[in-house]
């Protein structure tokens, strides 16, 4: 039997062959191809993300929560009595649940005060806080965002450089 | 040895040249493939709804009009979830996103190449938020009574049934006419919305919401007015605390400082024109004292 169909057999040999062959090419092609399109979504998602926290800073520093006003006339700038223990109202579950989906997965959000004035160490009332946590805290691994802000001090009638930062990770 | 194979080298090189052939046009397939397809239109609409969120955040601190132009039909769907208080929005019924900390009143569906968007600042009268209004080109209301308000206006035409009459005090949903949303609404702020069908007048204050209530229908509004109540509590505590941190001035203050923040308001149904005129004037006294001001 085996020496009548020699020729039959190779041809049956070959086929399979091209088929294994096809079959392992159509694979890594498949492969290749989710590859490439999950290094493309995660490139999105990166760009999206740093658009986001981006625009997150503005976001925040037009937020009533913590922008500024005098006589109920917003302005340019962040409330520093609005800012000081504001994390502090975040233990209200609630809250902490609508700003947390506000902020997204962001670590921590803060703002450094420059040249707070604290003098010793002895810590006064809010206009004395080197810094204003916001929301979160902040982590070792994460990029920060960050943008110059004025906070303004309303009993003192004083404006401060501070800088709002985010930190998110991508 | 290669004169006694030919043949077999000829079968070698027809499997070297099946194999470049086959790598070559798999490549390429994959190359436009990868170019030309994004999971059954799935991606699309994912990266559209993260990059519409981001737009929206945008407009929640700044007063706009525009036309979002997509160059082809998009259909938006808006919903609001009652429970959590928060809003979501599909796109071409394929990709949708909770929209946290935004307040959006539009028609439940939206389906246009060209989408308008705009916001209208809400003070009470300190401000609680931006309110974002969205509707497509061809949306119109009928409306019969003269308002101010400039967004009124770019709604006029032939198209929904809408009566929007003066508020007066006491009136309820039986002066409406059946089958019509009537919107009663006063230049002071205070008005209510009486839906299609309805006897129970849904209260709501300033030209801001005056506009949701065209917009929207009855369940989108109700739960839109829990996820702004929620917001005015939140600034009620913002201002708490910045009560407790303000050091105070002068002696005389402190005590303004609380009266004035007792009495900012936790709930729309509790906002008068006389109310948010007592707050304005108790702001304005703090300042005139030598105060800084609440608000």
């Amino acid at each position: 039997m085996y020496f009548k169909n020699k020729k039959g057999q190779l041809e049956i040999s070959i086929t399979m062959m091209v088929l294994v062959v096809f079959i392992v090419l159509m694979l890594l092609s498949l492969i290749l191809y989710f590859r490439f399109t999950y290094t493309e979504i995660e490139e999105t998602r990166e760009d999206i993300l740093d658009q986001k926290y981006s625009s997150l800073l503005s976001t925040i520093i037009g937020l009533p929560e913590f922008r500024c006003s005098k006589n109920n006339a917003d302005e340019e700038c962040l409330d520093a009595s609005k800012l000081h223990e504001f994390d502090k109202l975040l233990s209200d579950k609630h809250l902490d649940n609508y700003y947390r989906n506000l902020f997204g997965n962001v670590n921590g959000i803060w703002v450094e005060i420059i040249d707070s004035g604290l003098a010793n160490n002895t810590k006064k009332d809010y206009s004395d806080a080197p810094m204003s946590q916001i929301y979160g805290e902040k982590k070792s691994k994460g990029l920060i965002y960050s943008a110059p802000v004025s906070v303004y001090y309303p009993d003192y009638k004083r404006y401060k450089i501070g800088v709002l930062k985010i930190q998110g990770e991508l | 040895m290669y004169k006694l194979n030919k043949r077999g080298i000829g079968i070698t090189f027809d499997w070297i040249f099946s194999i470049v052939a086959g790598v070559l046009i798999f490549s390429f397939l994959i190359y436009f493939a990868v170019q030309n397809t994004d999971l059954f239109g799935k991606v699309t609409a994912r990266i559209v709804a993260e990059e519409l969120d981001i737009l929206f955040s945008g407009y929640e601190t700044t007063q706009t009009k525009s036309v979002l132009d997509f160059d082809k039909n998009v259909k938006l769907d808006f919903s609001c979830d009652k429970i959590n208080k928060r809003q979501r929005f599909m796109i071409n019924d394929r990709e949708g996103k909770n929209l946290w900390g935004k307040i959006i009143f539009s028609p439940k569906s939206v389906e246009s190449d060209k989408i308008n968007v705009a916001t209208v600042s809400w003070d009470v009268p300190f401000r609680v938020a931006n309110f974002i209004f969205i509707w497509d080109k061809e949306y119109r209301i009928n409306e019969m009574y003269e308002t101010d308000s400039e967004l009124i206006d770019k709604f006029k035409g032939a198209g929904e049934e809408i009566e929007i009459q003066e508020y007066n005090e006491g009136i309820d949903c039986k002066g409406a006419k059946k089958g019509i949303k009537t919107i009663y609404y006063s230049d002071t702020g205070e008005g209510q919305v009486c839906f299609n069908g309805s006897n129970d007048p849904i209260k709501f204050f300033g030209e801001a919401m005056m506009v949701g209530a065209v917009l929207s229908d009855k369940d989108n509004y109700l739960c839109i007015k829990d996820a702004i109540n929620m917001k005015l509590e939140i600034m009620r505590k913002v201002f708490e605390n910045k009560k407790n941190n303000l050091v105070g001035s002068n002696r005389f203050c402190n005590e303004d400082y609380s009266v004035l923040v007792n009495r900012i308001p936790t709930n729309v149904d509790d906002l008068d024109y006389s109310g948010f005129k007592l707050l304005k004037d108790r702001n304005t006294d703090l300042i005139v004292k030598g105060c800084a001001s609440v608000f």
